[in-house]
């Protein structure tokens, strides 16, 4: 609880010191905010469009190939934004493009709200499909088999019975969509697309810390806003089985003749989120040479795994207690407890950084202590499942919605502990949605930029700031190694995680 | 569900809890990575372009350096936050701006005179506290596909002419545009500048969020011109000979071919100031002032050193900068302000 409103005591504490508060509510800022909102509507809109039949298509249908698809349809969170951006603006344009140098065709750069609604929703729709897949791995069948015995059509069923039954998933999904675009800035500056995002890193550029302050609790504020509209909708939803004994496994529709349309989906949708990013980088490598690149990948990989992985575990790990105290005791305090999260991943990482550096070096910490934690693995790693949280508490959530209580009852009826129960019991149920929240912190953790540039130990070079190095400075080829080993190494790490929580046969 | 599965299961997702946690545990009770004897530098350049001379720093001196790589103003945000406590020993930014805001919260030592002795004359800080370490200048770039040589403007004012509506792709919140920004301001006047910059922008200028972007939109054919840095078409020409980009200077003296700096600063809290101020130095020494120009493409703050193959020699230089000093530059936040009534930033 500390550690998520640390940052926002320091930007109230900033807030307070800066001698002149730049004006917040201007007619330019309200622009910028009806643009963002403009942006965050339609990708949200494309997410959950292209999202929810993938989710749908990999887990409840007999898709031949679905685990292979939906590792795939993972893999756009590998790729930072900026790379993303840059590769959908090597299509077109009059010089060097992929598409004129392939089939010689000659279009304009895909820039503007276009190129940013592409990008974005590429990068977007993994948060939106594995949130989704986690839920409906967790569907319990006889809730739809009870509502057709009773003589609702299949799209009835579809829309009364398994829809609401996704709600908490597809809110969780959508605060991270939401929250994600409103950070953005790789991609919107790279796509010439103005949004609230540009006022913060512009002031965080050229002003001090005290007068950029303002500006990020504004955003802050606007994610608060969020989080109010979803506590509205989550209000009351109360998702387990009302009878009794355990879920049964769901039986798989059968697509037979639907594979082909099917196929074709994914390979629209993929070409845009996979292989242009992926060919892109692809394309750079090739243009390397005969340059020794294997030692500093090995060695930024070691560095980025290092951070990454017991940051994804943490974060999980604490969003057990969290989802747990929500689903299971409703109140006042533990709503409250599990929307720390998302206000922490709404503070812009730049402030989050710096809230960490204020408590690290104040006065009153002894030498002997800030010299061992300062700049410091363990405070990388803290800061990273910290800000990263909400995304581990999202899918954890709607699994413990969907697991219901009685599993435990009956457990502690017969005589087990609550540890015990927890450990035997509890986890378990909830093993999708684990899986899921630790897949998306540590592809986060991953790409992350200004947490590990102000954070990390010093000479601490992940993968994802040599990527970021090389191409401020145009050398795609050189940053083409670490591009690509961010994305190999991700895609394995979430093949390992999706595999592992495939049904048992 | 098998059973002895679920516990397998279990079991590795207990092992790797307590890894992590034992990880951590570790991590926070072993040694600061810094040794007593290492130098910590800050470096808002590239590790692409200055790593090269960080090492043989190293291997001529002896002097170990640690090197934390950043964004120059997110480096310059955590150096102010850490204040008297930060393990830095030397800031090396990417433009004066930043180093200026840590000069004035007085973060830095005053380094010796006699090493601003070899720099020249328009390269020199207005006091102590930090050196100019190599030279870059604005320039006007264009589409050698769709404009001519002889068409270009030829003063930086004339790019508010009808003629080139919709065609100009400029970098607002850019730290070197506005640092060309300020420089107009006090070469020219306030309302001069104002009116440059809302005659630019009737003109419908595409923004882009720095210097690349700029050359990448000319070589697509998005834009004809663009306002970037010199040095970032020279390095791009490396790996795309045919690139169908051109660059020159305006005329003569023109506040458009405005020349600026990158720098360094020891920090005043710094535990190894002998060894910084070495560093400083060695940064305006020969072989790393050959290296800026040769291998970064930037011009060379010292007199005995000639400008790389790709540059004009330091007298042509001198002629078509603008009359401008570094200290004239200082004042970034009336820029700041002007950039933001007009809604540019």
């Amino acid at each position: 609880m500390a550690a998520v409103a640390l940052p926002l005591g320091y930007l109230a504490v900033q807030s307070l010191r800066a001698e002149e508060l730049p004006p917040v509510f201007t007619e330019s800022n309200a622009a910028l905010l009806w643009r963002t909102m403009l942006l965050a509507s339609v990708v949200l809109t494309v997410t959950t469009l292209l999202g929810l039949p993938m989710a749908w298509l990999t887990v409840r249908t007999n898709l031949a190939g679905r685990r292979m698809l939906a590792v795939l349809a993972v893999l756009p969170l590998a790729i930072p934004g900026y790379v993303m951006a840059y590769a959908l603006l090597s299509l077109g344009g009059a010089y060097d493009s992929v598409l004129g140098n392939l089939f010689g065709w000659q279009i304009d750069r895909p820039r503007g709200f276009l190129g940013a609604v592409l990008a974005l929703s590429a990068y977007n729709l993994p948060y939106m499909f594995l949130t989704l897949r986690a839920a409906m791995q967790d569907l319990d069948p006889s809730m739809e088999e009870a509502a057709r015995s009773l003589g609702r059509g299949r799209l009835a069923v579809l829309w009364t019975v398994v829809m609401p039954q996704l709600k908490p998933a597809f809110l969780a999904g959508a605060m991270l969509v939401i929250l994600h675009v409103v950070a953005d800035f790789g991609v919107v500056s790279l796509m010439g697309y103005d949004t609230l995002s540009r006022v913060l890193w512009t002031t965080y550029n050229t002003s001090t810390a005290q007068e950029a302050a303002p500006v990020a609790m504004m955003l802050v504020a606007l994610a608060c806003g969020f989080i109010v509209v979803e506590m509205g909708l989550l209000r009351r939803v109360r998702l387990d089985r009302a009878g009794i004994g355990t879920a049964r496994k769901q039986s798989l529709v059968r697509i037979g003749w639907w594979h082909p349309l099917v196929y074709l989906l994914f390979a629209a949708v993929f070409l845009i989120s996979v292989v242009v990013p992926a060919g892109t980088v692809a394309y750079w490598m090739s243009r390397l040479g005969a340059v020794q690149w294997w030692p500093d990948v090995r060695e930024a990989l070691l560095r980025s795994v290092e951070a990454s992985v017991p940051a994804a575990i943490c974060a999980t790990a604490i969003a057990v207690p969290i989802a747990l105290m929500r689903a299971r005791y409703p109140s006042k305090s533990s709503f409250v407890l599990e929307r720390l999260p998302f206000i922490g991943y709404a503070t812009p990482a730049l402030a989050f950084a710096l809230s960490l550096i204020m408590l690290c070096t104040a006065t009153w910490v002894p030498d002997w202590l800030y010299e061992r934690i300062y700049q410091s693995l363990p405070l990388l790693i803290f800061a990273y499942t910290f800000h990263f949280l909400a995304e581990a508490v999202g899918p954890v959530r709607s699994s413990m919605y969907l697991a219901g209580p009685r599993l435990e009852e009956a457990s502690r009826a017969l005589g087990r502990g609550r540890v015990a129960t927890f450990f035997r019991v509890t986890l378990p149920v909830l093993r999708h949605g684990l899986i899921v929240s630790m897949a998306l912190v540590f592809l986060s953790c991953m790409k992350e930029l200004p947490l590990t540039m102000l954070l990390a130990p010093i000479g601490f070079e992940t993968l994802a700031k040599n990527v970021w190095d090389y191409s401020e400075n145009v050398e795609f080829a050189k940053a083409a190694p670490f591009a690509l080993a961010i994305l190999l190494f991700s895609a394995a790490f979430v093949g390992v995680l999706l595999l592992e929580g495939r049904e048992d046969q | 569900m098998c059973h002895c599965n679920s516990t397998a299961r279990r079991g590795m997702l207990m092992g790797l809890l307590s890894a992590a946690a034992a990880a951590i545990v570790c991590g926070a009770f072993a040694a600061p990575l810094a040794a007593e004897d290492t130098l910590t530098l800050y470096s808002g350049r590239s590790k692409s372009l200055v790593d090269p001379i960080i090492e043989r720093f190293s291997k001529e001196t002896g002097i170990k350096v640690a090197v934390k790589y950043g964004n120059t103003s997110q480096l310059s945000l955590a150096l102010a936050q850490e204040g008297k406590r930060s393990p830095a020993d030397v800031f090396w930014a990417q433009d004066a701006g930043a180093l200026e805001s840590l000069a004035k919260a007085k973060m830095f030592a005053e380094l010796p005179k006699a090493f601003f002795e070899p720099v020249m004359e328009n390269f020199k800080t207005a006091d102590l506290t930090w050196v100019a370490t190599s030279g870059r200048s604005r320039v006007l770039a264009y589409s050698t596909a769709r404009v001519t040589k002889e068409s270009l403007p030829k003063s930086v004012f004339d790019l508010t002419d009808a003629k080139w509506k919709g065609k100009i792709g400029w970098a607002p919140a850019n730290a070197s545009f506005q640092a060309f920004v300020t420089a107009m301001r006090s070469q020219h006047g306030e309302e001069k500048t104002l009116a440059w910059l809302k005659g630019m922008i009737a003109n419908e200028p595409k923004s882009y969020p720095k210097n690349t972007p700029i050359v990448e939109a000319l070589a697509a054919g998005e834009i004809d011109l663009g306002l970037p840095n010199h040095y970032y078409l020279l390095g791009m020409k490396k790996e795309k000979p045919d690139l169908p980009v051109g660059q020159t200077f305006f005329e003569k003296g023109d506040i458009g071919n405005l020349v600026f700096v990158a720098g360094a600063g020891v920090l005043a809290s710094s535990s190894h100031p002998e060894a910084a101020r070495k560093f400083v130095q060695y940064l305006l020494s020969e072989p790393a002032q050959q290296f800026f120009t040769t291998e970064v493409n930037e011009y060379p703050v010292v007199e005995s050193i000639k400008p790389g193959s790709q540059l004009l020699d330091m007298a042509a230089l001198k002629a078509a900068a603008p009359k401008v000093k570094l200290e004239d530059l200082a004042d970034m936040a009336g820029t700041l302000k002007m950039l933001k009534g007009l809604g540019l930033i």
